[in-house]
């Protein structure tokens, strides 16, 4: 991730300093330099874009209010003034478009929703009727900020109600806020800028992908080698097996929305397989899991071997495992993967899964849910290519068909989605929202070309992301981005081959790409190394004389569609 | 030999405010570290008796102040039941003289002692 602190600007009608001082001491990435617009400006901080907060840059803003600060007309609830609750939704609507018109000062907004204050009973029965309602009316609040947000991208809302019901007692402290205007308990807004930070790490595309599971005490109860998978404690009327049962159903899903699962276990391979194969109540089964590593091995070596397999950073993984001891070598020797402390009893597994906050994730795209299916067919291409003589052959036979298709609505989010997370063959990585894109799509002399792949194993969706800007004779390379999904199999010399076409057929004598490196993304450099390009090896720069053919690879079948309509 | 009653007496209270101060620092000292959590490292407190609270080299602006007194009076009500006020011990000091870390130790101490000598 970029270095550099991201400023965030909070906006707020009562006092969020604790919230900016629990944001910047926060050690997790990205790191964070949280600045608190003055009190009580909501309204000239949303409008004014010449105030004085606007006069620095902010990544991003948080805009938390009371409801009476967002729906002035709110207050008439409170006080049990006869209060239209069309009235209400207006002004709720009017601050909805007033945060959304944020998006052109900030990458991102941060809203946490509208809380009604648990120590108010709302008069008890009346609390939840629809009109003087307390309650029911801050819920119709929320949900049609919700509506809004939902057709706004990078506007984020935030369940402050959980945070609340973590804090607990101590929700709502009355001496914080008659001597300080602070409107939540300290516990409540650390409870905010950890939640703020997990959104941000996942928009940033700082996620989590892959689970690498332990198998006995972890995935099930016993151990499978002494007890035989017959007397493994997996569901049952138990509630240590029905544990165990929950947990599996909770990785389950996760996989229904692109997280990947991976076994990484001591054990003998067959016994390990038998017992998943063949347990009645094992949820999880051989095509969940993207791979594995059953031996008696270094665990941190199985899950550097699976990094590679997977084409996964170890920044991508996320190990659980019950037992101490390997959780600590991991940690200490693979210190990018994210190890966290694990409950003992199996009642606690599901809960502290889906806690979680590097499984977040802001979207569910196509592609998202059928990644486990993917991972599972390229396992089974990799046990086809061990039959094969040679790579080439092996690719080959992969009848490799790809379709470009420019930049447009349909293919934008999840275009940006692999703009935003691909790492390992990304030439200068690039991150940008979606209106961003669209924006910068739309100057002069660009286009931006997007990838779907696929073979006779299996459709990989949108994989590839290409971005070309001419200028005089030049068309320089300025996104080159393909998911590890597809790395190795030809489609990145086919993108280069489209991008050449494409410079050529728009005047353009000459080709360029500079690689900008970061931490993770050698594998680009060494396939441009590799690409025929003359490369100028000090500048890390790039380029190809237009007059030359750089040919489609034989394996790859590529058609080009034309554009349905410009993405906005 | 041995003490008379009333000697053992006091020594059990004396015992019993040895014991009340070090539960009290230990608490106020926790309090510190909470309110720690939101300063910039510069600006944080040290855990000594000596660190000023109140006074010309308090450290803590109005905003710290409060999440000190919020933090300690919370865990003060769970560890002895007692719902004391700092917010006029603390307040009070700003007319003149300054309040350390273990000068609000002591009197907090103080304060419970004499809730349970009047109880």
């Amino acid at each position: 991730m970029d270095p550099r602190p991201l400023r965030g600007l909070l906006i707020s009608d009562f006092n969020v300093q604790n919230l900016a001082g629990y944001l910047d001491n926060d050690a997790g990435e990205p790191r964070v330099r949280a600045h608190v617009a003055p009190y009580g400006q909501v309204e000239p901080a949303l409008l004014d874009r010449g105030h004085q907060v606007w006069r620095e840059d902010h990544d991003f803003a948080v805009v938390w209010t009371t409801p009476s600060g967002a729906a002035p007309s709110f207050k008439g609830i409170l006080e049990h003034v006869e209060t239209p609750l069309a009235g209400v939704l207006e002004e709720v609507d009017l601050f909805a478009e007033r945060l959304a018109s944020l998006l052109d000062r900030v990458r991102f907004v941060f809203v946490p929703t509208w809380v009604a204050p648990s120590h108010d009973r709302g008069l008890g029965l009346l609390d939840l009727k629809t009109g003087p309602g307390l309650s029911n009316t801050v819920m119709r609040m929320n949900l049609r900020l919700i509506e809004a947000s939902d057709k706004t991208a990078n506007l984020h809302l935030l369940n402050t109600s959980r945070w609340l019901t973590r804090a607990g007692r101590d929700a709502f402290v009355p001496k914080l806020w008659y001597m300080a205007k602070v409107a939540f308990g300290n516990e409540v807004l650390r409870e905010a800028a950890r939640d703020i930070k997990a959104g941000l790490t996942t928009v940033l595309g700082g996620a989590r992908k892959l689970i690498v599971l332990d198998l006995d005490n972890t995935l099930w109860g016993g151990i499978v080698g002494d007890a035989g998978w017959e007397n493994l404690q997996l569901g049952g009327h138990d509630p240590i097996g029905e544990g165990f049962v929950d947990f599996q159903r909770a990785l389950k899903a996760l996989t229904r929305r692109g997280i990947l699962l991976a076994i990484a276990s001591k054990n003998e391979e067959g016994v390990a397989l038998e017992a998943i194969r063949r347990h009645p109540e094992m949820v999880l089964k051989e095509e969940d899991f993207a791979g594995w590593r059953i031996h008696w091995g270094d665990k941190a070596q199985s899950l550097e071997s699976l990094a590679e397999e997977l084409n996964l950073g170890l920044q991508s993984m996320i190990m659980i495992d019950d037992s101490p001891v390997e959780r600590a070598r991991i940690r200490e020797g693979l210190p990018e993967v994210l190890v966290p402390d694990w409950p003992a009893e199996s009642m606690h597994f599901k809960s502290a899964l889906l806690s979680i906050p590097e499984l977040d994730t802001v979207s569910v795209s196509a592609e998202d849910a059928a990644r486990s299916r993917m991972y599972a067919a390229e396992r089974l291409r990799r046990e086809a290519r061990s039959s094969l003589p040679s790579l080439e052959e092996w690719i080959e036979s992969l009848d490799l068909r790809v379709e470009a298709t420019p930049l447009q609505p349909s293919n934008l989010q999840r275009a940006t989605q692999l703009l935003n997370k691909t790492n390992q063959m990304n030439l200068s990585t690039r991150r940008l929202t979606e209106s961003e894109l669209v924006s910068w799509a739309a100057g002069e002399g660009r286009s931006v070309w997007t990838f779907a792949v696929r073979d006779k194993f299996a459709d990989y969706g949108l994989t590839g992301l290409l971005s070309l800007e001419i200028e005089n004779d030049t068309a320089r390379i300025v996104d080159y981005v393909l998911s590890c999904r597809v790395m190795g199999r030809k489609i990145e010399e086919t993108l280069l081959h489209a991008a050449i076409i494409e410079a050529s057929s728009r005047g353009a004598k000459e080709v360029t790409a500079l690689f900008l490196p970061t931490k993770k993304n050698m594998p680009c450099l060494a396939f441009l190394r590799a690409s025929g390009m003359d490369g100028d090896e000090a500048a890390l720069s790039f380029r190809w004389d237009t007059a030359r053919e750089f040919p489609l690879p034989k394996a790859v079948r590529l058609t080009r569609h034309p554009p349905e309509g410009r993405a906005r | 030999m041995f003490p008379a009653m009333s000697d053992t007496r006091a020594l059990d209270r004396a015992g019993e405010a040895v014991d009340t101060r070090q539960r009290v620092e230990r608490l106020l000292y926790e309090a510190v570290d909470e309110v720690n959590l939101g300063l910039a490292a510069d600006e944080r407190l040290q855990k000594t008796p000596e660190v000023v609270l109140v006074g010309d080299a308090g450290r803590l602006d109005s905003l710290g102040l409060i999440n000190f007194i919020v933090a300690a009076e919370r865990r003060l009500q769970t560890e002895f039941q007692a719902d004391l006020s700092l917010t006029d011990v603390i307040t009070s000091q700003h007319q003149g003289r300054h309040l350390t870390l273990g000068g609000l130790c002591g009197t907090v101490t103080g304060m419970l002692e004499r809730r349970r000598g009047g109880s």
